[in-house]
């Protein structure tokens, strides 16, 4: 498995889940969203 | 100069990506910029230092 690819993956994912948590963690603290 | 140099990236990259989440929560919580707005700021002052030191050392590695 080509390493570059997996890093690139992983840090993609990290920023498209970064949305949904931010939502997620605004909604664990009764946030005004 | 080049660990230094990716050190300094590497930290930039984790300032980041807790300035994109941390900063919306921040501002969307109850009484949440009031209790952590000197945080904000402090993270926001040592992200721009960070950015000019990563420029900064580009010019210095090979």
């Amino acid at each position: 498995m080509n390493l570059e690819v997996v890093a690139q993956l992983t840090a993609l994912a990290f920023i498209v889940l970064s949305g949904p948590l931010v939502i997620a963690l605004l909604a664990f603290r009764k946030g005004n969203l | 100069m080049t660990t230094l140099f990716q050190l300094s990236v590497f930290a930039l990259i984790i300032l980041s990506f807790l300035l994109v989440i941390g900063v919306p929560v921040v501002l969307a919580s109850p009484d949440g910029w009031s209790t952590r707005k000197n945080t904000v700021f402090s993270g926001a002052s040592l992200w721009i230092g960070l950015v000019f030191l990563v420029g900064i050392l580009n010019s210095f590695i090979s």
